[in-house]
Parts: structure tokens; C-alpha cells; sequence
């Protein structure tokens, strides 16, 4: 019960950041953007109230998430307890912490929705607003790792709370913008204040990215501490991984900043109007992500407390060398008899279920390997049965359907319900949803069956999905550097997902050259994820991890 | 803004799977000294098990147990002096009953106070005496 719960911590970890996002990205953007003590036009004052509803969705988030998780931290502590530690429990810094948060973010919440929804144009409001979400962050210091560490506690507590002020006003102030664009689509005024509030946005996101990268160097120096870490261990991987993101999204952030300095220069509205909501859309998906990576990261042992769990550079270099890949399973008998349960959470894998593990990703990365060269001659119109590759997607799910738990029902003796409790195996089930749902999906916008401008941009949201659910992947409970060296190409897979995902979403909503190139970046990466699984193989567990 | 509710709630599903679908290393705490060490065969029975983590702990929160190799043997428990003015917060000292020789684990969870919750496991061989 503890690893479901615990589970759902993180996930409420991820929700709770994209909440603070959505609470603390409304006040920037309505202080920095909308600018409410200036005199208002009708549509900066319906945008403002917008930027207030969303705020209103964004604390009432934020006091849901920290209720609950509040609550699952009780629970899980009562386990094996006898009796109800609940005058101990509100004692310990992060449940007061956690208090604290809740009473400010309800503040937050009603200032917003009975006070700014209503006067949108209130200066003190705002004002108001701001410093609850400011008592938000700060109570906030007490529930990052910074605050149990041993050493250099309170300035990690500190750093960490900028690093995440500095992610959430960037993430949160994009979603707002999206919102707001939404308002101006189709209105007159669109091309008179969308670039003037993407032109006041600039310099804010700017400041956000610069503190941003500046508290993460500090605490990557810390938790990280050296460049073997960084390559090494699960914990740097995670750390290298949102670099790569955050690197993809400032690639999209800078198509928007030439945009805005072509129209600041030239005074031309039509970049600004045509080509920076697709972008902003992409950054703020990739943002999203990295969020969620970072709710994971915190789950993670930083790297500078296992020095003897580090893995080489030549080590993590052999994860990617081609090899033979394993395209015939092991025999059924010799597999159930000594495959372990999937319950048994401390059970390090045996020869033959390892045999089984490069069998399943080689196979899918061949299956994999074959939609994308597909994709690619689709992409010729010679050949237009090509066009069905998607369909592959349904053959793909089956097999994970039957191999993925294969001591499961409907291959191995255990309940199909039963294993659900167990994350990973949840995680393989919803998996399977979203494959095929993928499959269907982009069959049916392949064949010309779905044509509707939103239902044509699951493909790409679902790549971005797998992407995340790849970045946040583990295998083991302990034998971290074995561990690690699994998720290594997972990390990177996921990695080749979000791009996938970017790359198809802004082929679909840019009609000109640059759609074109994004087409050839999607199919060249949906490649690069075929040849990683046809090649991936399991570490051998170490003598020393042998039970 | 029904279309804007109905996309809104669309992407709200979307990241509601995506983190469905997430999972982590459960061990945002770990082990970074203990005695006995895992793995390791001893020749005497330990009077006690030592682990001292990368964080400090909630120790009135910790909890540990003693397994043979398929049952749980016996739940531990955390004396007193762990929770000493002077005591290292990082680390619990759990006193171990008498052994007969064999493999153990002592499987332990603890409550950082950050508020992460992990859980792990020791494994020792007492080795039968020559």
C-alpha cells in the first residue's frame, strides 16, 4: 500500500506545481502584463477577469493537492502503527508547513473569485493576491528535499524555492497567455494587444529563465556535485533530462522572442498573431513536462549521497551500442518458474526475466522501427497504403497487453485486478490504453476520417504524454546503478517522445516551411526510438546485488 | 467558453493520464550507512542494527521488522534513546533479538521530514559457526 501511496504523492506532487503554475503565473501576468492600474479597454478588462477565474482554478488546485496529500502522509504513517500519531504528525514541520499552504491558498482563492473576478481593475487586489501566493511559496520550503537534508539546509531550502517561483511564473504566465489568446481569437482588437502584452510577457519570462538556470546550477551543484553523478545516476539523468527539455524549450521560446522583436521593430503584427500561439502552445506543453519530471526528480536519492551506485561513462556509452536484437522470447515453462511476482517489490530479476525484458522492448522496437520508416514513406504520397502505419499501434498493444506483466493474467496465474495495486504494472495497463488510443487516432486523421482541428493534435499530445511516462520510469526499488542503467534509455526515449510529439504538434499548426521541417524532426526522432528499443538490453545485476 | 471549458478539461485529462502513468524510484531517501551492512555474512549474531540515511527522519514515524526469508519474524522496536536531544536525526539504532543462523532482512520505513515516506531493506546472513 505504501508504494501506491506514495505513488499518488508524486502525482499530486506534479498537480499541485502545474496549480501554482496556473495560481502564481495569473498574478504575474495580470501585474506584469494586463497592468490593471493603467486605464483599461473592455478586452484587458474581460482579460484580466479570465486571468482571475484561472487563478480561482489554480488555488482551488493547490488546496485540494496539499489536502490530500496532507492526508495520504497521515495515512501511510499510520500503517503498522497502532495507534492514531496525530498530536506527533501535527507537530513535524511539513504538516505545518503543509497548514500553512492550505490557509494561504484558500485566501488566494477567495481573493480571486469574490474579489477580483468581480473588480478585475482592484490595484490592492492584486496587490493582495500577490503576497498570498508569495506565503504559498515560502511555506513551501519546508516540503522540498532541502529541508531534511542535513547540511546546508536552510540555503537549499531557500534556492529551491526561487528555482520553482522562477518555473512556475514561466510555465503558469505561458498558460495564461494561452488562455487570454483564446479570448482575443477572431477579435478586432487581437492585433492591437496580443503582441503589446507578448511584448510585456518578454522580459519576465526572460528574468524567470535566468533566475531559473541560476538557483538550478546551485542546486545541481549540490545534489549532483560531479560530472559522474551527472552522467552516472538516475538522479543526474533526471537532471540532464530537463536541461535537454529546457533547452527545447527556450528553442520555442526564442521563436517567440524574434517574433516579438521583429514586431517591436517593424511594427508587423503577423508573426506575432500567426506563428506564436502554435509555439507558445509547444513550450507550454514541453514546460509541463519538465514540471512533472521535476515532481519525480524529488522522489530520486541525489546523486552525491550514492557515490558507490555511480555507473562509468563507458557503461551509460554501451546502453546505446547496436546489438543483436533478441526477437524470440524465452521458453513459457523456464519463465514461470522463475519469474518472481510482481508484488514482490524487492526481488531483483533473474537471467530468464531479464531475457524476457530485452525480448518485449526489442520486439515493440521493431514493431516501432517499422511505423516510422512507414511515416516516412508516407510522407512521399507514392505509396499511399503507407498512410495505415498508425494500425501497427493496435499490434503494439496487444503485446504489451500480453507481455508487459507476463506472470498476469491472461499469460501468467496472477489476478489481471489484483496486480493494478502495484504502480508499475498500472502504469504498463494505461500504457496500453494510450497506444491504442494513439493507433486510432492517428488512423483516423491518416485516412482523412477525422478531420476536426482539435481531435488531429492527439497524436501529438499522447507523444508528449508516453514522453513524460517515460522520463519518470523505474524498474527496482533498490540496486540503483542497475537500475539506473535501465533508465537511462528510457530517460532518453522519453526525451525522443516529447520531441516526436512537438515536432508532429507544430507540423499541424504551421501551414508554412517551418511545418515542413517539423514534419522530417518527428519522423527522424519516431526512428530514433525504433533503433533504441530494437537495441536496448538489461544490465547484468552485479554479484554484489545477487540475492 | 464552453469550447474553452471543454479544452481545458481535455488537457486537464491528458496531464491527469500522464501522471497517472508515472512512477518514481521509491527511494528519496537512502541507506548511507548501516551496520550490519547489506549483504553481508556475519559470523556473530548483531546485538543491534544501525542505519544512518541521507536525511534526517520523523523517528517517531520510523517503523521496522524482521523476516526470514518468505515471513515476517518479528516487528522491531525504536527504544528511546533514538529520540535524545543529542542523537543524530539521520540515523536509528534498533536493537535485533537472539538469531539462529540464516538469512535476514530487517525491512524498514521511514518518514523524512520533508515528508517522503521510504521504505527498504537490509539483508544479512548469520553464518553457521565452524
Amino acid at each position: 500500500m505504501t508504494l501506491l501511496i506514495e505513488f499518488f504523492d508524486v502525482l499530486l506532487h506534479g498537480l499541485d506545481l502545474i496549480a501554482l503554475g496556473l495560481a502564481m503565473g495569473g498574478g504575474v501576468v495580470a501585474l506584469a502584463v494586463l497592468r490593471p492600474w493603467q486605464p483599461l479597454t473592455i478586452m484587458g478588462r474581460v482579460a484580466l477577469q479570465r486571468s482571475a477565474y484561472l487563478i480561482t482554478v489554480g488555488g482551488g488546485g493547490l488546496v485540494a493537492t496539499q489536502l490530500l496529500r496532507l492526508a495520504f502522509q497521515f495515512w501511510i504513517s499510520l500503517d503498522g502503527l497502532r495507534d492514531w500519531p496525530m498530536a506527533q504528525f501535527l507537530a513535524t514541520d511539513f504538516a505545518q508547513a503543509g497548514i500553512v499552504r492550505i490557509m494561504a491558498a484558500l485566501g488566494l482563492t477567495a481573493v480571486s473569485w469574490f474579489w477580483l473576478s468581480r473588480r478585475p481593475a482592484s490595484l490592492p487586489g492584486w496587490v493582495g493576491l500577490a503576497l498570498l501566493a508569495g506565503g504559498v511559496m515560502i511555506a513551501g520550503a519546508w516540503l522540498v528535499h532541502g529541508a531534511s537534508r542535513i547540511d546546508n539546509r536552510v540555503p537549499l531550502m531557500a534556492i529551491t524555492v526561487v528555482h520553482q517561483w522562477a518555473a512556475v511564473i514561466w510555465v503558469g504566465g505561458i498558460l495564461h497567455l494561452l488562455a487570454l489568446w483564446r479570448l482575443l481569437w477572431g477579435n478586432l482588437e487581437a492585433s492591437y494587444l496580443w503582441p503589446r502584452w507578448m511584448a510585456r510577457f518578454s522580459p519576465v519570462a526572460l528574468g524567470s529563465v535566468i533566475l531559473l538556470i541560476v538557483a538550478g546550477v546551485y542546486l545541481a551543484l549540490n545534489y549532483v556535485g560531479s560530472w559522474q553523478g551527472l552522467i552516472g545516476t538516475g538522479y543526474g539523468t533526471m537532471v540532464l533530462t530537463k536541461v535537454v527539455l529546457l533547452l527545447l524549450a527556450l528553442f520555442l521560446a526564442a521563436r517567440n522572442f524574434s517574433q516579438v522583436r521583429r514586431w517591436r521593430k517593424q511594427r508587423q503584427a503577423t508573426g506575432v498573431l500567426e506563428k506564436l500561439p502554435p509555439f507558445l502552445g509547444a513550450e507550454a506543453w514541453v514546460l509541463s513536462i519538465v514540471l512533472l519530471s521535476a515532481a519525480a526528480l524529488t522522489s530520486l536519492p541525489p546523486a552525491v549521497d550514492t557515490p558507490d551506485q555511480q555507473a562509468s561513462f563507458t557503461e551509460v556509452a554501451d546502453r546505446f551500442m547496436p546489438r543483436v536484437p533478441r526477437l524470440v522470447p524465452p521458453s513459457r515453462e523456464e519463465y514461470s518458474a522463475a519469474a518472481s511476482s510482481v508484488f514482490d517489490i524487492y526481488a531483483l530479476p533473474v537471467a530468464v526475466e531479464r531475457a524476457q525484458s530485452e525480448f518485449n522492448h526489442n520486439f515493440s522496437g521493431a514493431v516501432v522501427l517499422l511505423m516510422a520508416l512507414l511515416a516516412f514513406v508516407d510522407r512521399s504520397r507514392f505509396f499511399p497504403w503507407a498512410r495505415h502505419w498508425p494500425l501497427l499501434f493496435l499490434g503494439l498493444a496487444v503485446f504489451l497487453f500480453l507481455f508487459a506483466a507476463s506472470t498476469v493474467w491472461p499469460l501468467g496465474a496472477e489476478s489481471f485486478w489484483q496486480t493494478l495495486q502495484v504502480p508499475v504494472v498500472l502504469q504498463h495497463r494505461l500504457l496500453t490504453v494510450l497506444v491504442i488510443a494513439v493507433g486510432l487516432f492517428e488512423w483516423r486523421v491518416r485516412t482523412g476520417k477525422l478531420t476536426h482541428p482539435r481531435a488531429v493534435l492527439f497524436f501529438p499530445l499522447l507523444c508528449i504524454v508516453g514522453g513524460g511516462l517515460l522520463l519518470t520510469h523505474s524498474h527496482t526499488v533498490f540496486a540503483l546503478k542497475s537500475e539506473f542503467l535501465i533508465e537511462v534509455n528510457h530517460a532518453t526515449l522519453g526525451i525522443l517522445a516529447v520531441v516526436m510529439g512537438v515536432g508532429r504538434w507544430l507540423e499541424l499548426r504551421l501551414d508554412s516551411a517551418e511545418g515542413h521541417w517539423a514534419g522530417w524532426v518527428w519522423r527522424i526522432s519516431f526512428i530514433l526510438a525504433g533503433l533504441l528499443l530494437l537495441f536496448y538490453s538489461e544490465t547484468p545485476v552485479p554479484d554484489g546485488d545477487k540475492h | 467558453m464552453v469550447s474553452l471549458i471543454g479544452e481545458f478539461a481535455f488537457k486537464v485529462w491528458v496531464l491527469l493520464v500522464l501522471e497517472a502513468v508515472m512512477t518514481a524510484a521509491w527511494g528519496h531517501a537512502v541507506i548511507v550507512e548501516s551496520s550490519p551492512a547489506d549483504q553481508e555474512v556475519l559470523a556473530q549474531v548483531p546485538e543491534a542494527i544501525v542505519l544512518r540515511f541521507n536525511v534526517s527522519i520523523e523517528k517517531s514515524f520510523a517503523q521496522a521488522s524482521l523476516w526470514g526469508t518468505k515471513d515476517r519474524l518479528k516487528k522491531l522496536s525504536i527504544p528511546e534513546s533514538n529520540f535524545a536531544l543529542e542523537a543524530d536525526p539521520a540515523r536509528l539504532y534498533i536493537p535485533l533479538p537472539s538469531l539462529a543462523p540464516g538469512p535476514y532482512q530487517v525491512r524498514y520505513k521511514i518518514l523524512a521530514t520533508d515528508g517522503h515516506t521510504t521504505e527498504g531493506v537490509i539483508r544479512f546472513i548469520i553464518s553457521v559457526p565452524q
